[in-house]
């Protein structure tokens, strides 16, 4: 089954949505920060990765992100977001003004059936 | 603040932060009810010039508020503790001091008086201040805690001159938590700089304009935050 990395640094959200996962035969790693995911992913490339926007700082989930982006081998690694951040759709923005770019946003909470149904639609399109 | 959805024509536009949980604003709500009646009523028997208002009835009145309010102004604490211990013990371990809080310190002037928000240092999550308050309201809460209930169930038992100790503590902590308690009351509601503080509290969350400007360690993380802020520095000089 696929590797998932689980990038977050609440113990509770880690500790249910990995049952979760591990319930449906994936295999999950965790990092708790930015850092941990960097060296997480270089050594273990995840299929998927779960991201929680922030953890020690507000923006530590976005700058992972961009260090993503910035990085051949982990820019294709698709991501979703799975966070406490209260985010408002928009439908434009001024490219100045982008940050970051996501494959999916989940607002916290979220319901494992939801998770589930976005982390296998994820992994579908990725595979195809 | 902007994160785009791949592949898709969507932006999530990121304009609020949770800055406090519910339970942090309950607590916190709850400690300034009962400490504002707290500090009231024992004036009344605290300043001289004050006391002719709680003779007779009116003083039974205010003794029994008091200690109403002392109840619970003393399990709060203790309830948050039981039901969040993790969260509780974070509280505890951010408003400690540390080292880089004297550049707060330093700043104060500069920042609060001439509004020269190039002087001010990055500030976390809590800036020095109200890690400062925090930690006054912790060690305040224990003494009124240690010296109020001796005083309270010990008058006529207790040795006159430990009630007499007892007393002083009890009103020098009054002192020095009535003043730090003035001091963010006005920094809060009144301090032009501080326009999100009050909304921070009565919401739970705060605006990514106001701390990328007064929490920028815990907006950009540390390393960024200090370079925005050699920048900020450097421009104010030119």
């Amino acid at each position: 089954m696929a590797k998932i990395l689980l990038v977050d640094n609440d113990p509770g959200f880690v500790n249910s949505a990995r049952q979760v996962l591990e319930n449906k035969g994936y295999e999950v790693m965790t990092a708790a920060s930015g850092e941990q995911a960097l060296a997480v992913m270089r050594k273990e490339k995840p299929a998927l990765v779960l991201l929680e926007i922030m953890m020690s700082y507000v923006l530590e989930g976005l700058d992972l992100l961009r260090e993503m982006a910035n990085d051949p081998t982990l820019k294709d690694i698709p991501v979703i977001v799975v966070t406490s951040l209260k985010g408002t759709k928009v439908k434009a923005a001024q490219p100045s003004e982008i940050y970051a770019a996501v494959d999916e946003w989940l607002q916290k909470p979220v319901s494992p059936d939801q998770l589930l149904e976005r982390v296998e639609e994820m992994l579908k399109v990725k595979a195809a | 603040m902007i994160v785009q959805i791949k592949g898709k024509p969507e932006f999530i536009q990121i304009q609020w932060v949770p800055r406090y949980t519910t339970m942090e604003r309950v607590v916190h709500w709850f400690h300034t009810a009962t400490f504002t009646l707290l500090a009231i009523t024992g004036m009344m028997l605290f300043f001289p010039f004050l006391q002719p208002l709680a003779q007779g009835q009116a003083g039974i009145t205010f003794r029994l508020i008091h200690r109403v309010a002392a109840v619970i102004f003393g399990l709060v604490p203790i309830i948050y503790l039981i039901i969040q211990p993790r969260r509780f013990l974070m509280h505890i371990k951010e408003f400690l001091p540390k080292k880089e809080d004297i550049g707060w310190l330093k700043a104060v002037p500069a920042y609060y008086l001439m509004g020269k928000h190039e002087a001010m240092p990055p500030q976390g999550r809590f800036n020095a201040g109200e890690k400062l308050n925090g930690l006054i309201t912790i060690i305040a809460w224990l003494v009124f805690g240690i010296t109020g209930l001796p005083m309270w169930f010990g008058k006529g038992v207790i040795p006159p001159e430990l009630f007499r100790w007892l007393v002083i503590f009890h009103d020098l902590a009054m002192i020095v938590s009535v003043s730090m308690f003035l001091v963010h009351f006005y920094l809060a509601v009144a301090h032009p700089l501080m326009w999100g503080a009050l909304v921070n509290m009565r919401f739970g969350v705060t605006s990514v304009e106001y701390l990328a400007e007064h929490h920028t360690k815990w907006f950009y993380g540390p390393k960024r935050a200090m370079e925005i802020w050699e920048a900020k520095k450097r421009e104010s000089v030119h």
